[in-house]
């Protein structure tokens, strides 16, 4: 991961990501991940197997494809199509591989992202990181365990 | 939407005269644009070193994955600069133009001087290029030659324009990265498609080309790996605006 180059607008992955001194992750550095840091890692371990490791990582590819699609920057009604064949896919092979761990809402919201790109274009016009922006400028603000009388929220 | 809540957010902060609000906020964003190219003037920017250092780490500051020089279409970068292309590439821009014809202004292409105009930084579809030399992070590119069809992966060397071709369009000489060719190496990562991304040689293999800046495809994550005892890299795409056209799901 560390000697991955990527271009100046893409930050990489934190390098202690899933540890509990790193904490949560944010949608993008989740979402590099998944498209860019574990596909160059799966592949090269998994992509000559012919076991379950194999199914897993034909799975999480479709997911990582998904992903891309969905966020292109030009959308055409053959993304959306690959878009919705592809998370089905995926979704199929999780019900398939992962018997014990139920759907949960996230699963179901992924099945209509496809009608919203057919609505509203490309997600870059309708996400809204401005906003994440600020929420990480509220988060770190000390209430003093006072929420809602902070100076920052009265202003 | 970012864009819009940016500018709600700016509007209020305008000194205005009611009713003139159009004027005051073109003149206002006119001053601002013009700004920018001010500091990063060759007799200026010297003088004002630390301000500017301060302006480009707010510009490139990351929060939650936004970066204000997002917003920006062109790139600051320092003047371009008159140079002289070395001969082979040279020869290499004088064959695209034999190529394309309708890219020189004059029919006779060989009367095309050598002296150009380079450049540090381009944008492309809204996305930041840049030579090896500049900023070695964004010169990885996937390409294809004009009237090609397959992909290539790459390194941009030069950004340059002429003053003898068609007003606007921008040439980059780039160095390839030769495709792995063992089918088994390449077979498990091609599977994938556009996610699996290509194996290639760590190595440049020395072919070089001359591209118009339309040939650009997009940037690729770099990642050197030893495959089997050899050292390779591998190159993911990392294509946000026309991966459907280009490039097949499995």
């Amino acid at each position: 991961m560390t000697r991955t180059e990527l271009p100046s607008w893409m930050s990489p992955a934190p390098g202690n990501w899933g540890t509990p001194a790193r904490g949560k992750l944010t949608a993008d550095q989740w979402k590099v991940i998944a498209t860019v840091h574990l596909p160059i890692t799966l592949i090269r371990l998994w992509g000559t197997k012919e076991d379950r490791y194999f199914l897993l990582l034909s799975n999480f590819m479709d997911l990582s494809a998904a992903v891309q699609l969905a966020n292109q920057r030009i959308i055409t009604q053959r993304h959306i199509d690959d878009y919705e064949r592809l998370i089905t896919r995926y979704l199929r092979g999780v019900k398939v591989m992962f018997k014990d761990t139920p759907f949960q809402p996230i699963h179901h919201v992924s099945l209509h992202a496809g009608d919203f790109l057919k609505l509203f274009g490309p997600t870059h016009s309708v996400r809204t990181p401005g906003f994440e922006r600020f929420n990480e400028k509220l988060g770190l603000q000390n209430t003093n365990m006072k929420s809602g009388v902070s100076p920052c929220a009265s202003q | 939407m970012c864009r819009l809540a940016r500018l709600n957010d700016s509007t209020p902060k305008l000194r205005i005269n009611l009713g003139d609000l159009e004027a005051t906020f073109t003149m206002t964003a006119c001053r601002a644009a013009n700004l920018e190219w001010i500091m990063h003037s060759r007799n200026l920017s010297h003088h004002i070193r630390p301000l500017l250092d301060a302006f480009l780490k707010v510009s490139n500051e990351d929060h939650r994955g936004t970066r204000l020089a997002d917003e920006n279409h062109f790139p600051p970068q320092k003047p371009p600069q008159n140079v002289t292309l070395e001969l082979h590439i040279r020869k290499l821009f004088l064959d695209l133009l034999k190529d394309i014809p309708s890219l020189a202004k004059h029919s006779l292409v060989s009367s095309v001087p050598p002296t150009v105009l380079e450049l540090e930084k381009i944008s492309i579809s809204g996305i930041i290029y840049a030579r090896e030399k500049s900023l070695p992070r964004d010169s990885n590119i996937i390409f294809r030659r004009p009237g090609g069809s397959s992909d290539r992966v790459g390194r941009i060397k030069q950004i340059f324009q002429s003053e003898h071709v068609t007003p606007g369009v921008t040439f980059l000489a780039v160095t390839q990265h030769r495709l792995v060719a063992d089918p088994i190496a390449q077979g498990v990562y091609r599977r994938f498609g556009f996610a699996g991304g290509y194996l290639c040689d760590h190595k440049e293999d020395g072919r070089q080309y001359v591209i118009r800046s339309t040939d650009v495809i997009s940037h690729f994550a770099r990642t050197p790996l030893v495959w089997e005892g050899e050292t390779l890299m591998h190159a993911l795409p990392l294509n946000s605006v026309c991966r459907c056209c280009r490039s097949p799901v499995w």
